[in-house]
């Protein structure tokens, strides 16, 4: 009777478990992957995050952002693992304050490519694209982003701020190069 | 409001994360203003096509058969069983054998990343004074990252008693070591240093407890040194030294209750 009513509890947790958390599979797949950039890595990873997610499922407050929370889980889980990968001492981004000085550029991301886009998010330093992509893409709040990335909030505002500074800076130049192409045709 | 004051305000106000107030001086000045209206939408612009590049690339798409297997994987791993890839339990195995040659010591299921920094950071803040980033006070951690590092101002006290002599608390701070940031309180017992470190660590997993609802203790022996550890909900304790299993343990259990109440707010 007991191992039934426990079966029940296991199945109804893995009915809301499936409803609210594996919808998101794909979204947390292109995360893993953009950061990764390794299939086997990626994929290890989400199957990673997922279990530990089912695991502690009931640590979930029904109602809040599930991908925000899974995202918070596939960080934490890719932090250790990088940490454990390299055992060098954190060093601060020697970017930083060269990003504060990047001068205002227009962007021209409607004269770009999603690949080009692409590439210029990749050419940034990965805090800055982290920060970015779950801003722009995943459309998180900057107390969800601080959440995920275990950052205080205004260090996520900062880094948005001369993330976006970088990215623009690299479009110019892709945009220059492109022009200075056209001209000496 | 200025032309700087909106570019300064610009991306809270695309993200819609501003003030009621707030938003209308915005909104007020762009009416005003065509520079800033053209410098916003090309940042909205920008928003948006790195939105659909994202998503639209080919290269970060699931593969067809993991998207299908992932389910049945999941749900086959309740309750407690691995679901470890074999590549995952291939590279533990490396991790363990190299530990072990290494003279890494851990109890079975308790070699983690986290138990070597803890080491590592009592190593080489505590003892040799060599960390890449100056420690900051444990208020200036507080203001700056999480309000718990503050919890660690009183807790443990200055001075607190084990069966074979005094502890005395002779330094707190916040210190970073391969990356990981832990509030750290230099305690001497018997003429050695003694490391207490705590660091988060998966909030969303719930403290480890003993039947009787007190942390429960894990023992840890790395790199000549020993340590004895416990999980709170979101954070994991170390306590760290060249010290006896038996007079670690001891410090350990006699800070466990206090510090876990502690960090729970209490």
């Amino acid at each position: 009777m007991t191992s039934d009513r426990a079966r029940q509890h296991d199945e109804r947790v893995w009915a809301t478990f499936e409803a609210e958390a594996l919808p998101h599979v794909d979204r947390l797949f292109r995360l893993a992957m953009w950061f990764e950039r390794d299939r086997d890595e990626a994929e290890d990873l989400v199957q990673e995050t997922l279990k530990e997610a089912l695991a502690s499922f009931h640590r979930f407050t029904a109602g809040t952002n599930c991908r925000a929370w899974l995202v918070s889980i596939l960080q934490h889980i890719r932090g250790n693992r990088r940490r454990a990968r390299s055992r060098s001492p954190f060093i601060a981004d020697p970017l930083e304050r060269a990003a504060d000085a990047v001068p205002f550029t227009p962007p021209v991301p409607q004269e770009l490519t999603d690949d080009e886009v692409l590439a210029a998010l990749g050419r940034i330093p990965v805090p800055y694209q982290e920060v970015i992509v779950l801003c722009d893409v995943e459309e998180f709040t900057y107390k969800e982003i601080a959440a995920a990335l275990s950052l205080p909030v205004g260090t996520v505002m900062s880094r948005l701020h001369r993330g976006r500074a970088l990215l623009r800076r690299e479009l110019a130049a892709y945009a220059n190069a492109v022009r200075r192409r056209h001209e000496g045709l | 409001m200025q032309c700087r004051d909106v570019r300064d305000l610009a991306e809270s106000f695309l993200s819609e994360q501003l003030l009621v107030e707030t938003n209308h001086d915005v909104l007020r000045h762009l009416e005003s203003c065509p520079e800033c209206r053209s410098e916003l939408e090309g940042r909205r612009l920008l928003r948006a096509a790195i939105h659909r590049a994202f998503l639209n690339a080919d290269a970060l798409r699931m593969r067809e058969d993991f998207a299908r297997d992932i389910r049945p994987r999941l749900r086959a791993s309740r309750p407690g069983a691995g679901l470890v890839s074999r590549r995952r339990a291939v590279a533990a195995a490396a991790v363990a054998a190299a530990a072990a040659g290494a003279g890494v010591f851990l109890r079975p299921g308790s070699l983690d990343a986290i138990a070597l920094d803890a080491v590592g950071d009592h190593r080489n803040c505590a003892v040799r004074f060599s960390l890449a980033e100056k420690p900051i006070p444990l208020e200036e951690a507080a203001r700056r990252y999480a309000a718990w590092y503050g919890r660690l101002l009183d807790t443990p006290l200055a001075d607190f008693a084990l069966s074979a002599g005094p502890v005395h608390v002779i330094e707190r701070h916040a210190c970073v070591f391969n990356g990981r940031r832990f509030a750290h309180v230099v305690l001497q017992f018997q003429g050695q240093l003694v490391s207490l470190l705590v660091t988060e660590d998966r909030p969303w997993l719930p403290a480890l407890t003993d039947r009787q609802g007190r942390p429960r203790l894990t023992w840890h022996g790395a790199e000549g040194f020993g340590a004895v550890s416990f999980a709170t909900s979101g954070h994991r304790v170390f306590v760290v030294s060249n010290l006896s299993e038996p007079e670690l343990r001891e410090m350990g259990e006699t800070q466990a209750g206090p510090l876990a109440r502690r960090l729970a707010g209490a």
